[in-house]
């Protein structure tokens, strides 16, 4: 008898798992994505970091990802909280889930396919499925690798004092690689530390500046004393920093953008 | 009972600096010519293109810094262990480094280079360092100006500033923290080109006022009461020589980051070498220094190259195992 | 106070904050005097030292070095004309003997890089005549209690001063080596040089001296020559302290013998 009210339970669960109304999200990424999912309105706080899209404004804060403010969060009774595995600290995690509090926290992931894997479990979460595969659908259409151009060489600015870069195994060199570019260079570190001297003799064709604690202007003046005729793709951090599948395809076309205009100077 | 008097065995002063003096000479055509013959080098010299524009535009600036970095932090090591009379004394320990790491990381908070460009770091980590140059020397008129007041202000200040760097990181995100941190640790490849030529004079000025303190830091390092007595004023020598020596060490902070170990062991393994008197060591401690930053960071360059580790964590390892090894040799 | 003193103190006052250390000290020293201060622990002889050496300045008085106040000399000039040994000096740096000696010419040549053949010459010839030649290379922190005394005294006498201060210049020795350094000392005497030493040991300043000032509590006590200043009463009365004085059958100076206290309860028992 236990036994069969166990089984039903366990089939029921789904069915009857409670669509989250009162979520807390620790992650500037998940708060984007419930966004774009609609769903913002379910949202009563978010990170300090959280700044797109603008709906997002009026929201309470809860602190920074890495030190959110526990008792408040607490206080709040949220239903769910979401965060990020690169954003958050296990230690806060886990200390809110013994609190008491749901949580769910979301893979780093390592290209597009982790990216879309995990929007479509936030969808799911929050019962908004078909949105979400609209959307997916939508950006893999649009993202299809076109055949048969030569490559442009790309080099990844990370940080410039020292320069730090993001290498062929890091999260961007899929945005590289879907724009029909290459990394210039190939680490197994994501985000080496970089000789200036390797990337003057490279010489690569695009540079892409993500002003992560630096100016843009600088460093293409810099770069320039380098290489010649070389192009640059700025990209606001946050659509590199927090990745939706969304903000991927932006960053995609943005390179797409430089690597045509390059080709039409040339030619 | 009457000893005759022994000949005065002479140091080999001469070959000692003639050694030091090659080697600093071969960290050099190293420096700028690793993974390259010598002719190619010269070749390149005169070459815009390539590798030619590497030299020029890289290694050169590159090695430049690195030898006036590396000669002031030994100067200035030599010169700070002498008056605090503390053979593990280096320029950091003054506490201007705290200074300019606030300057720093202020700069990247406020985003201070889209206005001031290449010239906001190092233009930060100076003032930093002025500031707490200003308030250690300001605290320290108040007693009497003396080594141990030096020291308690300098470690004050430095603490102060330090924690308001991890206050400041701690609303940072951690990406851009990292990325000042990795500053902080020691870089030589940051300071922008157009700088070298401010740097060149300014770097170079105190550590040849320096060198003319030999004989003054001889008698400075009996202690304050004995310089005194052998004609010295020392509140006054002390007012000068850590006004250039945290001078000094802000500039090489603002150019490069805090690169450790190199104003410790170098004053420290040359004076088992030319022996204690000032002079000399402050003169050989310039070269050593150049020597042993221009070679660590040949190392930090090719060692995982095209990655690039930080030349702070090269000095620091190479540097601490010698230190281990005159300790245990002494002991 | 005489007019022609090499050096005159006249009404010298000195406090650490609130304690008064020294109290209206009157004291002339002729050329040539080799005076022995001497006095309890704590009783001030050795700020009275660092007044005349002027590395402290007197809240109250004047002390003049022949005939102008110690104030109008630069440093460099008075260390020309009194070179002064502080009681403990410790050497954070392996110096040699040679390289530590010749910083006593320092005042004599402070620009150039190193120190010129000359001044290697004086640094010679002390160390020849204290017989520490044979020490030149070595490093002072590897020497004997007693050479590295007799290294410091050659550094202040290349300093070629007029006087000397010294800090209890042989307490740590043996007798040997207190006998050794005493006689430089009286040998530079004999050269015209004046002396001003604080002493422990009564007896050596007895048999050195030419003047004893005896310090007890901030002022002088007595000052004179050893056979009037160390009498029994003046001993006992500045250190609290019961002594016999004896004359010394070969010097004629006089010579204390401590008494310990158990002899003197034995005394009092006996009727």
């Amino acid at each position: 008898m236990l036994m069969l009210v166990l089984i039903a339970l366990l089939i029921l669960f789904p069915v009857v798992s409670p669509a989250y109304e009162r979520i807390i999200s620790l992650s500037p990424q998940v708060t984007e994505s419930i966004y774009l999912l609609g769903s913002g309105s379910r949202l009563i706080a978010i990170s300090e970091f959280c700044k797109q899209p603008d709906g997002a404004a009026k929201k309470e804060r809860i602190g920074t990802p890495l030190r959110p403010d526990i008792e408040r969060i607490v206080s709040l009774k949220p239903d769910l909280v979401l965060g990020s595995r690169e954003g958050n600290a296990p230690f806060t995690m886990a200390r809110l889930r013994n609190l008491g509090v749901n949580v769910h926290y979301f893979s780093r992931p390592k290209g597009l396919a982790g990216l879309i894997e995990n929007f479509l479990e936030l969808s799911s979460m929050l019962k908004k499925t078909k949105e979400g595969e609209a959307i997916v659908n939508a950006v893999e259409r649009s993202i299809r690798v076109t055949e048969g151009n030569v490559p442009h060489t790309v080099l990844w600015q990370v940080g410039a004092n020292p320069l730090v870069v993001a290498s062929s195994s890091s999260f961007a060199n899929d945005i590289i690689r879907y724009a029909g570019g290459i990394n210039i260079i190939k680490t197994e570190l994501p985000y080496p530390r970089m000789n200036v001297e390797e990337v003057a003799l490279q010489r690569p064709q695009v540079i892409v500046l993500t002003s992560m604690g630096y100016h843009v202007e600088t460093e293409k003046e810099r770069w320039k004393r380098y290489i010649n005729n070389v192009r640059f793709v700025s990209l606001d951090p946050y659509i590199v920093g927090s990745p939706t599948p969304v903000s991927f395809l932006q960053a995609v076309n943005a390179l797409r953008a430089v690597f045509h205009r390059s080709v039409d100077n040339d030619d | 009972m009457t000893e005759p008097a022994a000949p005065i065995p002479q140091r080999p002063t001469v070959l000692i600096f003639f050694i030091l003096s090659v080697l600093l000479a071969g960290s050099i055509v190293l420096s700028l010519s690793y993974g390259k013959d010598v002719p190619t080098v010269f070749a390149s010299l005169f070459s815009h293109e390539g590798f030619g524009l590497v030299l020029r535009k890289i290694r050169i600036p590159r090695t430049v810094v690195a030898f006036l970095v590396g000669g002031s932090l030994g100067i200035c090591g030599v010169t700070l262990q002498s008056i605090l009379r503390n053979p593990l004394a280096e320029p950091y320990t003054l506490g201007i480094s705290g200074g300019a790491s606030l300057g720093v990381t202020v700069s990247t908070v406020l985003q201070m280079q889209s206005v001031l460009g290449a010239y906001a770091h190092p233009l930060m980590g100076f003032m930093g360092a002025l500031v707490s140059i200003i308030i250690i020397y300001a605290l320290s008129m108040r007693r009497s100006f003396n080594p141990n007041s030096m020291i308690l202000f300098g470690i004050v200040v430095s603490l102060v500033f330090s924690s308001i760097v991890f206050f400041i990181f701690s609303l940072l995100d951690p990406d851009k923290m990292q990325l000042t941190l990795m500053w902080l640790m020691g870089d030589l490849s940051s300071l922008d080109i157009s700088l070298i030529p401010f740097y060149v004079p300014f770097l170079l000025a105190p550590s040849v006022m320096l060198f003319f303190f030999g004989k003054e830091l001889d008698i400075l390092s009996l202690g304050g009461e004995k310089a005194h007595y052998l004609g010295i004023d020392p509140p006054r020598s002390y007012k000068i020589l850590f006004v250039l020596t945290s001078v000094l060490t802000g500039l090489c902070v603002s150019a490069s980051g805090i690169i450790g170990f190199v104003g410790l062991i170098v004053p420290h393994v040359l004076r088992n070498i030319v022996g204690a008197t000032h002079t000399r060591l402050l003169f050989s401690s310039y070269l050593g220094g150049a020597f042993f930053l221009i070679i660590s960071d040949v190392f930090s360059r090719y060692l995982l190259y095209p990655v690039e580790l930080p030349v702070g964590v090269i000095t620091g390892i190479f540097g601490g195992l010698i230190l281990l090894f005159l300790l245990m040799r002494k002991t | 106070m005489k007019k022609d003193a090499l050096l005159s103190i006249a009404g010298v006052s000195f406090r650490y904050g609130p304690q008064i250390v020294l109290k209206d000290i009157d004291l002339d020293v002729e050329r040539g005097e080799v005076i022995g201060i001497i006095g309890p622990n704590g009783a001030g002889k050795s700020t009275l030292l660092k007044l005349i050496a002027g590395y402290l300045s007197p809240d109250k008085g004047s002390i003049m070095l022949s005939g102008r106040p110690l104030g109008d000399y630069s440093r460099r000039t008075l260390a020309k004309h009194i070179a002064t040994l502080p009681q403990t000096l410790d050497m954070p740096f392996p110096y040699t003997v040679e390289e530590f000696i010749v910083m006593g010419r320092y005042p004599y040549d402070r620009r150039s890089f190193s120190y010129g053949i000359e001044e290697k010459e004086v640094v010679l010839e002390t160390m020849n005549a204290l017989n520490i030649g044979h020490l030149a290379g070595r490093q002072i922190n590897a020497l004997s209690e007693g050479e590295r005394q007799k290294v410091y005294l050659a550094q202040c006498i290349v300093q070629d001063p007029g006087i000397l201060l010294l800090d209890e210049p042989v307490s740590h020795l043996d007798i040997r080596h207190q006998m050794r350094v005493l006689e430089i000392l009286e040998n530079l005497q004999t050269k015209g040089l004046t002396i001003l030493m604080i002493l422990h040991d009564l007896n050596l300043a007895s048999e050195f001296c030419s003047r004893i000032v005896l310090i007890a509590r901030g002022s002088i006590y007595a000052s004179g020559l050893p056979a009037a200043t160390l009498t029994y009463e003046n001993i006992e009365k500045a250190y609290d302290t019961v002594v016999i004085v004896r004359e010394n059958p070969l010097s004629k100076k006089p010579f204390i013998i401590p008494v310990s206290r158990k002899y003197l309860k034995a005394d009092n028992e006996k009727p």
